[in-house]
């Protein structure tokens, strides 16, 4: 497990790498930073008067709020899959010229996104303290489980980096599949507000629920800042066994080929 | 087990698989279910070495004889495909200087970044950040983003943080290149000081001159195998031979290209100074010697050897002939040496070589060409600037009658 536990022991290392990514992304605006925290903001802005005031054919309690918890986190989810899969790659210089933990790069590259990721959730946490009194007694697990959450993206990260390695289409691949993803996950809809004739597909629907592990792990985090009641076991069962699963796909892939790192670039 | 500051390489092959497209896509893993149009290369075979703590040891050869693969291998960039490698200690390696660097973060930025790369923790890197500075000669551009950087500031500031990496072995591959011959000076002292604190060197290098300067042993490779391995002076006699014996049109890449009918060959071409050592750096106007090594196999009548000045973009700056018919060329065969002396080189800075050639007297057909022979340096020392070393005598004279410039 030296694969995740040099995070900490060379956190210096990813603390700069983060650094360099975080920062290079806003290098030169004049708003810097705060970029960070304008495009969630204006993305969900955006989002909400599209889905939440210009089209409301759903029967979704509390829409705008349950759009924008899965919109945080599916966002969180794909920008992260997406720089994290081309960083390796992209690093290939430094790859081949020095011996560092080179996990850290595409974790560092998770770890830019996550930024973004706290901050929508910091928003959310105050939206749904304001709006839903039912999720206060339970608002507080939606530390660890988007803890968990991150452990299931920084997984799939390493995962698909390593891939992009050996197969550079990976890249690619990812790109046009997250949209068709997006619209298969539950983030627009809900599995309760699907009309009549589809609720009567339950195979179908429990493939779309269950074989989609974006989509238990997603529901998940939300329910913890959405539902009265808190979330549902299998949901928070789910999330714990892909964040295992994910961690440990990562690890294996990573270690495999991180001595033949440097020769396949 | 090894101990701190020793280097094993143990039986290494390394095996590299050369494909013509570099990366892998899809359809190659559908159409040839992962088999890629490839072959393989060794480029190193049953390479054996040790180094001990305090050694500085040189890896001579040349393009592609496997210099580079094997440092890294000692640095753990990848694993070699049969053998052991073993560093004790920690390692500083040098393959790329300022490997890492963002163009756009300022000098300080990169300093800590690249420091954290290379092992220094941010503590550390505060403490040496002057040191750093100043020994890159930077203290007034380090708040700028890099990018803005010549390459010798870029060069001199990657060195600097190599420099202060605190290592047990040091992994150098061609990194004199830096900076003016003030800052050359500068890098081999920090290197000599790492040596002298008992730390391990392995260095590798075109410039016979570093070699010798730096390492008492050399380990001379010739396509990927250990061809000689002793003191640095023999092996560098080891490497000359080897580059006049078996040059091949498709090594030009080597820096030595020798075309010709070949009856007479000029075998190697050496550059010395007035004592007669061999050296590659010279001051403006010092003086230079010239001396070419003539192989002769079959008998040809006296040739003019014909020797071109030329700049590092290849221009021709001048030429010099003789006819070897004066200087006494016998009828027999074998070696025969032909110094050329010139008191006072009229260069004054930049990089040079000569090409040299033999050229039959009566049919004026090439004989011999040695093209790219032994780049030396010349420096100014700041006196004066670009590539011809002007000469003159100044004088001056009142004009009568002109009237003072009034305050």
């Amino acid at each position: 497990m030296t694969v995740y536990s040099d995070l900490l022991r060379y956190r210096e290392l990813f603390g700069n790498l983060f650094r360099r990514d975080f920062q290079a992304k806003y290098r030169g605006s004049a708003l810097g930073v705060l970029w960070s925290l304008l495009n969630p903001l204006a993305l969900m802005a955006v989002y909400l008067v599209v889905f939440g005031l210009l089209w409301q054919g759903n029967t979704v309690p509390h829409y705008p709020l349950f759009l924008l918890d899965g919109l945080a986190c599916w966002t969180f989810f794909g920008t992260s899959l997406q720089a994290a899969t081309r960083s390796l790659v992209d690093s290939a210089e430094l790859v081949k010229k020095v011996r560092f933990p080179r996990q850290l790069v595409p974790f560092s590259s998770v770890a830019t996104q996550l930024v973004t990721f706290v901050v929508m959730l910091g928003i959310l946490v105050v939206g749904s303290l304001a709006t839903i009194p039912g999720a206060r007694a339970t608002i507080v697990l939606v530390v660890p489980l988007a803890l968990l959450f991150v452990c299931f993206v920084a997984g799939l990260a390493l995962l698909l980096a390593c891939l992009d390695v050996l197969l550079r289409d990976v890249e690619y691949i990812l790109t046009a599949a997250l949209l068709p993803w997006f619209f298969l996950t539950p983030v627009l809809w809900s599995f309760s507000s699907l009309p009549e004739k589809v609720q009567r597909h339950t195979t179908l629907l429990e493939i779309l629920r269950w074989g989609n592990p974006a989509s238990p792990t997603i529901s998940a985090v939300r329910s913890a800042l959405w539902e009265s009641g808190g979330p549902r076991l299998a949901d928070v069962v789910y999330l714990a066994v892909a964040a295992v699963v994910s961690l440990t796909l990562g690890a294996f892939a990573f270690s495999r080929l991180d001595d033949r790192l440097a020769l396949e670039l | 087990m090894t101990t701190s500051g020793q280097v094993v390489v143990d039986r290494v092959s390394q095996r590299f698989q050369v494909s013509a497209s570099p990366y892998r896509t899809l359809k190659d893993v559908v159409v040839a279910r992962g088999r890629r149009e490839s072959r393989e290369v060794w480029a190193l075979r049953e390479v054996s070495l040790r180094a001990e703590p305090g050694d500085a040891l040189a890896l001579v050869g040349r393009n592609g004889s496997g210099k580079t693969t094997l440092l890294k291998l000692l640095s753990g960039i990848f694993s070699p495909t049969s053998g052991r490698v073993a560093v004790g200690g920690r390692i500083g390696s040098l393959l790329e200087l300022g490997a890492g660097f963002h163009p756009d973060f300022t000098g300080r930025e990169n300093v800590y970044l690249n420091g954290s790369i290379h092992g220094l923790s941010r503590a550390r890197v505060t403490e040496l950040l002057d040191e750093i500075v100043a020994f890159a000669e930077l203290e007034r551009s380090i708040d700028l983003p890099v990018r803005t950087y010549s390459s010798g500031m870029y060069m001199r500031l990657g060195f600097s943080v190599a420099a202060h990496i605190e290592a047990d072995v040091l992994l150098l591959d061609e990194v004199f290149a830096v900076g003016d011959e003030d800052f050359q000076r500068k890098c081999f002292g920090k290197i000599n000081e790492f040596k002298q604190r008992g730390g391990t060197i392995l260095f590798v290098s075109h410039d016979a001159h570093a070699v010798e300067r730096l390492c008492d042993r050399a380990v001379l490779l010739r396509q990927g195998e250990v061809a000689f391995d002793g003191p640095a002076r023999e092996a560098i006699a080891a490497y000359r031979r080897l580059l006049a014996s078996d040059a091949s049109p498709d090594e030009l890449a080597a820096g030595l290209r020798e075309w010709g009918s070949g009856e007479a060959r000029i075998v190697s071409a050496a550059l010395c100074d007035q004592g007669g050592d061999e050296r590659v750096q010279f001051a403006a106007g010092e003086a230079l010697r010239l001396e070419l090594t003539i192989a002769v196999r079959e008998a040809v009548a006296a040739p003019s050897v014909v020797v071109e000045l030329r700049d590092d973009d290849g221009a021709v700056l001048g030429t010099i002939s003789a006819d070897t018919g004066t200087l006494g060329w016998g009828t027999g065969r074998g070696e025969r040496k032909v110094r050329l002396d010139m008191p006072r080189l009229p260069l004054a800075d930049g990089r040079f070589h000569f090409r040299c050639s033999l050229v039959d007297e009566h049919d004026g057909h090439l004989l011999s060409a040695l093209e790219d022979v032994v780049p030396f340096f010349v420096f100014s020392g700041g006196r004066t600037s670009g590539a011809v070393l002007l000469d003159g005598e100044w004088s001056m004279q009142e004009i009568d009658g002109a009237t003072p410039i009034q305050a």
